[in-house]
């Protein structure tokens, strides 16, 4: 191994960085929708008008917001998973655990990238849109699609990771707890 | 039958092998639906239920009210709710763990998940009840039962899971989770009364507080009342739907927490990037669960279940025991949320069919689980708390539990029997 750990250390580097920056996309994501859901009641009631589409707009936000998630829950083993056995696995059978279940994640996420990907095509055909404000259905479904990808990505790189081994995930500053 | 059967136990098996639960329902409701109608439909339903769970405006519930209780959380109001319910309770026999059920309650108000008040009251109250000799059974009992309240009493994110599935207004499922929630702290406190009038030194009283002190204390914590009075009693009177709430809701926390200047720019970002990544954890199981369910109702094993009943006619209250039974077994090895996803779909249209109400049953399933919470060996609010206090042993935990255990099974008992209890609100607010 060279001194920064080589090819994967490199890898999983690269991920991170994708990793903070789709975090920051749903963090802004998930800010406005509540802006946007705030002002659509009180819209409503102070002045009888609510914002027109906030209902649309919240359905695409949601779509990006699940699917940029999905990347950093992946790289960080995040998946809801029962640990009953793994007291009676030994560090070699745990890695290949880590790897299957990585392995798995993948073949399951390219799946949906895939369909994702042809439905977006099916609908950019027929040109659906949303039926007030008009936004077109198809890029969503690609970006979604994308994430997908890129998850995939990224299970593969953490799947190398235990597999090499000794290569943790950099830490940030976000990361820590400051206490409540 | 059979097939349903096989991918049923080759799901627990992948499940027990360590698979994260999402791709294990997804890899076998897919390997299903491509056994029974082929690879193409299957693809197809990947397609459809990947892009409709995602863009769902009346799933945005989830991540806003995720959010609300982070913001509180942030906004640092546990020290308050417990300073406030011990200034009221803390001089009794005890008082020091009543203390604590009453302000999980509280916390349970505003956040919707049971790990996240376990986590929260225990950096609050573990300190002070190990300050006044408190036996730690006793200490971490309370607050692994306490914490169990965060997904019964609204907002509550498994209730808005059960009501996706269910088909049920989670307006009315929120009103139904409050009585019982009440009934859940009464029998709390019942248990730790009990337990310490069996053997007081296990929780001696604390200090007493002045009335002008006990009235001081109220005031740290209006600001989790008003949410939780808005969002619920908005809620009730129709003012806004429950997705709506959740914006307020959100809202509401966001401003709470800059009043109180506990957020910057940095702490915000984190906080939304914890909301969102939760979020996602949530449908990816959702996901999950819906391409597992698919393949279930494909191979038509709600129907299959209803026949099954219905030929050796056994009446509703058997049926309901026996679904009790799976659920307390279930809740040994799995985790509460894929435990909903797994059996909702399944058993509720057999409730249905037997003419029970399905609000009803969705608190029924949130008591089961949160029983399950604290039942060995998978009981996640022990874990929780075995890894904030590193020096008291699990088997402690699990013991100082049993008197809240056996409080929880009175309760699931009185729910069963009495339906009234949990309907009487959610009648009220459609009237």
């Amino acid at each position: 191994m060279t001194e920064d750990g080589g090819a994967t250390a490199r890898l999983v580097r690269w991920c991170h960085g994708l990793n903070r920056a789709l975090g920051v996309v749903a963090a802004v994501l998930l800010f406005l929708m509540m802006v946007l859901t705030f002002a659509d009641v009180f819209g409503r009631y102070l002045f009888s008008r609510p914002i027109p589409g906030a209902f649309e707009v919240t359905e695409v936000m949601m779509g990006v917001l699940i699917f940029a998630g999905l990347p950093l829950i992946s790289a960080r083993d995040g998946h809801v998973s029962v640990n009953l056995i793994d007291s009676f696995l030994g560090p070699r059978l745990r890695r290949a655990q880590a790897v299957a279940a990585n392995l798995v994640g993948g073949v399951a996420l390219a799946t949906v990238a895939y369909m994702l990907w042809i439905k977006g095509g099916q609908v950019a055909d027929y040109g659906d849109a949303t039926a007030y404000l008009g936004i077109p259905m198809a890029p969503v479904l690609y970006v979604m699609s994308v994430l997908s990808a890129l998850t995939v990505v990224v299970f593969a790189v953490n799947a190398l990771r235990h597999t090499v081994g000794g290569i943790e995930w950099p830490v940030d500053a976000t990361d820590t707890e400051e206490g409540s | 039958m059979e097939a349903a059967l096989v991918g049923f136990g080759i799901l627990l098996a992948l499940v027990i092998a360590g698979l994260p639960i999402a791709f294990a329902m997804g890899l076998v409701g897919f390997g299903g639906v491509v056994f029974v109608l082929g690879p193409h439909p299957a693809l197809a339903m990947v397609g459809q239920i990947a892009s409709e769970a995602g863009m769902s405006y009346s799933l945005s519930v989830v991540p806003l009210f995720i959010l609300m209780g982070n913001l509180v959380t942030r906004a640092g109001i546990s020290h308050e709710l417990y300073d406030a319910s011990n200034a009221w309770l803390g001089h009794h026999r005890g008082g020091l763990a009543m203390a604590t059920i009453v302000a999980c309650a509280g916390f349970s108000a505003i956040c919707g998940s049971s790990l996240a008040t376990a986590a929260t009251m225990s950096r609050v109250s573990m300190p002070s009840m190990r300050r006044y000799g408190y036996a730690p059974s006793l200490a971490a009992g309370s607050i692994a039962a306490g914490g169990t309240l965060g997904i019964l009493i609204p907002p509550s994110v498994i209730l808005v899971i059960y009501g996706i599935i269910a088909n049920q207004d989670i307006g009315a499922l929120f009103m139904a989770g409050i009585v019982p929630g009440l009934l859940g702290v009464l029998g709390y406190l019942g248990a730790v009364y009990v337990t310490t009038l069996r053997n007081p030194t296990l929780g001696p009283p604390g200090p007493k507080a002045s009335l002008a002190e006990r009235l001081r204390s109220l005031s740290g914590v209006w600001g989790v009342l008003a949410l939780f009075l808005v969002v619920m009693g908005g809620i009730y009177l129709g003012v806004f739907t429950p997705t709506e709430a959740a914006g307020i809701g959100a809202s509401g926390a966001f401003l709470f927490a800059l009043l109180r200047r506990r957020l910057t720019v940095r702490s915000l970002l984190r906080v939304l990037m914890e909301s969102a990544q939760t979020t996602t954890m949530i449908f990816v199981v959702l996901i999950g669960a819906l391409i597992f369910s698919n393949f279930m109702n494909l191979v038509g094993l709600p129907t299959a279940l209803l026949g099954w009943v219905q030929a050796i006619d056994a009446g509703p209250m058997a049926v309901m025991a026996a679904m009790l039974v799976v659920y307390l077994l279930l809740g040994c090895v799995l985790e509460s949320l894929s435990m909903v996803l797994l059996t909702v779909p399944i058993f509720y249209p057999l409730v249905e069919a037997l003419g029970m109400d399905l609000v009803w049953f969705g608190i029924i399933v949130v008591v089961v689980t949160e029983i399950s919470l604290i039942t060995p060996p998978v009981g996640l609010n022990v874990f929780v708390l075995r890894a904030m206090l590193p020096d008291v042993k699990t088997s402690t935990i699990f013991r100082g539990v049993t008197p809240f255990w056996i409080a929880d099974i009175l309760r699931l008992a009185i729910l069963v029997l009495l339906p009234g209890l949990v309907l009487a609100l959610p009648t009220l607010m459609l009237r």
